[in-house]
């Protein structure tokens, strides 16, 4: 990566986050047509489903809610204005756009807080352009196949973990909506409180709830066309723009924890482990061989990223817990005969799954 | 307060922001500063603009008036851990002329360089610190306090400061002496702490791509313009 400038490390990171995601959204549809990964037939199949449920919203299980959130991301040519807001103020904003035809996904996302910044992706590539640093970083998001895999968690799983409830209605930047709880089993994980349009089923507005019921964090629509007339064409013209810029592709060097010696001597209820990555790190101006251990969990809908990298005693940092909206992260020192390794646990999990997580991780040798 | 030749007092403050002032100019502008609310205010707007021009992103930062004069409360209220490093701090700036109102206001002064008037981005906020951190629901400050003031002193001396919270200087000066448990809780539920490492940013660029939020249908949304502007 490049270490020049600092400021688009988190800057791209989110927004490549935001890509992932959906682009995790698109994919996901397959599981619940029961892990069939022909995308037409399947597809025509789940919407068929949905047009015959539509008539209850009253009725549906969390299964149904998340089917149908996730169908609409991927059918719906939107464009709109989109706030993350923490309890403490707000995070940032963005303008989206997202166009599909047959097959074919693209997404442009734009920053309108901070360093400007433009992603786009075009199924499973993303491209994220920096212009102050004249760089592309380009990007082949490789766990997709894992993804139908991934909630294998699989839908009775996460009915297990969460419960819906159709609370009411409610209208978010002038359009209806059904406003869903989805309530977590145990604390272990956040609540959502979800503003699903009410024709299609796209996420308006979206509450993540600790134990009490606060909000942590709240992403919002403040401004959305739906059916805008978005064509991927033009998108495409404007992803493939590179005149100008420096293209960085970035690859992902997978690993298993076993491999690199760590396990977890207990489960984290509900939470599977869905990848593992070695990470060449710099922010910290690490050398080029150091490697960091990703390993990454999720239940379903909260994922949880253990980071683990040899202890620097040049460079101690602070142990503890630090929270951003709904991401918390802990981080930790492990001791250990060969030489003490340095924990950062980061996830949209309550402190205290955090906590589990660093109790059960153990080193294998 | 001096209504007469107010741009006049705008142009000092700016060359007062600039480190172009010595000597007796110096020690006069200050003075204005110390007792202009309209000035201070056009102090700290001076500052984020350098700042802005300077790194291209403005800090996070508080009201520094109300962090002020919170941190004051709960220095008096704590004991000192470090004597010494405070006693320095307590120690009148050498620059400074003496004026009237200089104890108060040269805590607004530091407060002034260290910290810029906010807009409205946020840091990450400490829960807790050690092997078995507290999960508060509300913000609360881990904040080695007296070595705040220390660092942020000679900044004082006419030199814009490169900006970042009183926070983040002394969550430096912490990294510094890695095994301190220093603790100095600064008010309760308020968003204070601006804490921005490029690092944990790093790290949660990571989280994100690997998966992190995906399964959530909008997810994506929730994270897609996660900014974390680094000083």
């Amino acid at each position: 990566m490049n270490p020049e400038s600092p400021v688009w490390h988190s800057a791209s990171a989110r927004l490549a986050a935001a890509v992932v995601v959906a682009i995790g959204c698109t994919v996901s549809p397959a599981v619940w047509a029961g892990r069939d990964q022909a995308l037409g037939p399947a597809r025509a199949h789940q919407e068929a489903a949905v047009a015959q449920a539509a008539a209850d919203p009253a009725s549906y299980g969390v299964i149904d809610w998340l089917r149908r959130m996730h169908l609409a991301a991927r059918r719906t040519n939107y464009v709109g204005t989109f706030v993350v807001t923490a309890a403490a103020g707000n995070l940032s904003s963005a303008r989206i756009w997202h166009a599909c035809e047959a097959d074919l996904q693209i997404e442009r996302v734009e920053t309108l807080s901070g360093p400007p910044r433009s992603t786009f992706r075009r199924n499973d590539v993303v491209m994220t352009f920096l212009p102050e640093a004249k760089l592309i970083k380009s990007e082949r998001r490789e766990n997709f196949d894992v993804f139908p895999n991934l909630l294998g968690a699989s839908e009775s799983a996460i009915a297990e973990l969460y419960g819906a409830r159709l609370l009411g209605k409610g209208r978010v930047a002038g359009i209806d909506a059904d406003v869903v709880q989805l309530a977590p089993r145990d604390a272990l994980r956040f609540g959502y409180r979800v503003w699903s349009e009410r024709r299609s089923g796209l996420v308006l507005k979206l509450q993540t709830l600790d134990a009490e019921g606060r909000i942590v964090e709240q992403s919002a629509f403040s401004e959305l066309q739906l059916d805008a007339p978005v064509k991927t064409h033009a998108l495409a013209q404007m992803m493939n723009n590179t005149a100008g810029y420096r293209v960085e592709r970035s690859e992902l060097e997978r690993t298993t924890a076993a491999a690199e010696g760590w396990s977890l001597r207990g489960v984290v209820a509900g939470f599977k482990p869905v990848s593992c990555y070695r990470r060449a790190l710099t922010a910290r101006g690490a050398e080029p061989g150091e490697r960091t251990m990703q390993w990454t969990f999720s239940d379903g809908l909260a994922t949880v990223s253990l980071f683990v990298e040899p202890y620097d005693a040049q460079h101690p940092q602070q142990e503890g817990t630090m929270a951003l909206g709904a991401t918390n992260t802990l981080t930790r020192r492990i001791p250990d005969g060969q030489g003490d390794w340095w924990l950062t646990a980061v996830g949209e999990v309550p402190p205290q799954t955090l906590e589990a997580f660093a109790r059960n991780l153990v080193r294998n040798r | 307060m001096k209504h007469t030749n107010g741009s006049e007092s705008l142009e000092k403050v700016s060359a007062l922001a600039d480190g172009q002032l010595e000597g007796e100019d110096f020690a006069r502008a200050v003075d204005e500063l110390g007792s202009g609310a309209e000035l201070r205010a056009s102090w700290q707007v001076y500052h984020l603009v350098g700042e802005v021009l300077r790194t291209g992103a403005h800090a996070p930062c508080t009201d520094s008036g109300v962090f002020m004069a919170r941190l004051q409360q709960r220095l008096a209220a704590e004991s000192v851990v470090r004597p010494v490093v405070s006693v320095a701090a307590a120690a009148p700036l050498p620059v400074l002329a003496e004026a009237a109102n200089e104890p108060v206001f040269r805590w607004k002064m530091v407060a002034g360089v260290a910290t810029i008037a906010a807009a409205a981005a946020i840091g990450w906020t400490w829960l807790g610190q050690g092997p078995a951190p507290t999960a508060a629901g509300g913000a609360q400050l881990a904040l080695q306090a007296p070595q705040a003031p220390a660092r942020t002193e000679p900044a004082v001396a006419g030199v814009a400061s490169p900006g970042g919270s009183i926070l983040a200087a002394s969550a430096t000066t912490g990294a510094a002496a890695p095994l301190s448990r220093t603790r100095v809780l600064v008010g309760n539920g308020a968003p204070q702490v601006m804490l921005r490492n490029p690092r944990l940013d790093e790290l949660l660029e990571a989280h994100q791509q690997a998966g992190g939020a995906s399964q959530m249908p909008s997810g994506f949304l929730r994270n897609a313009t996660f900014e974390a502007p680094s000083r």
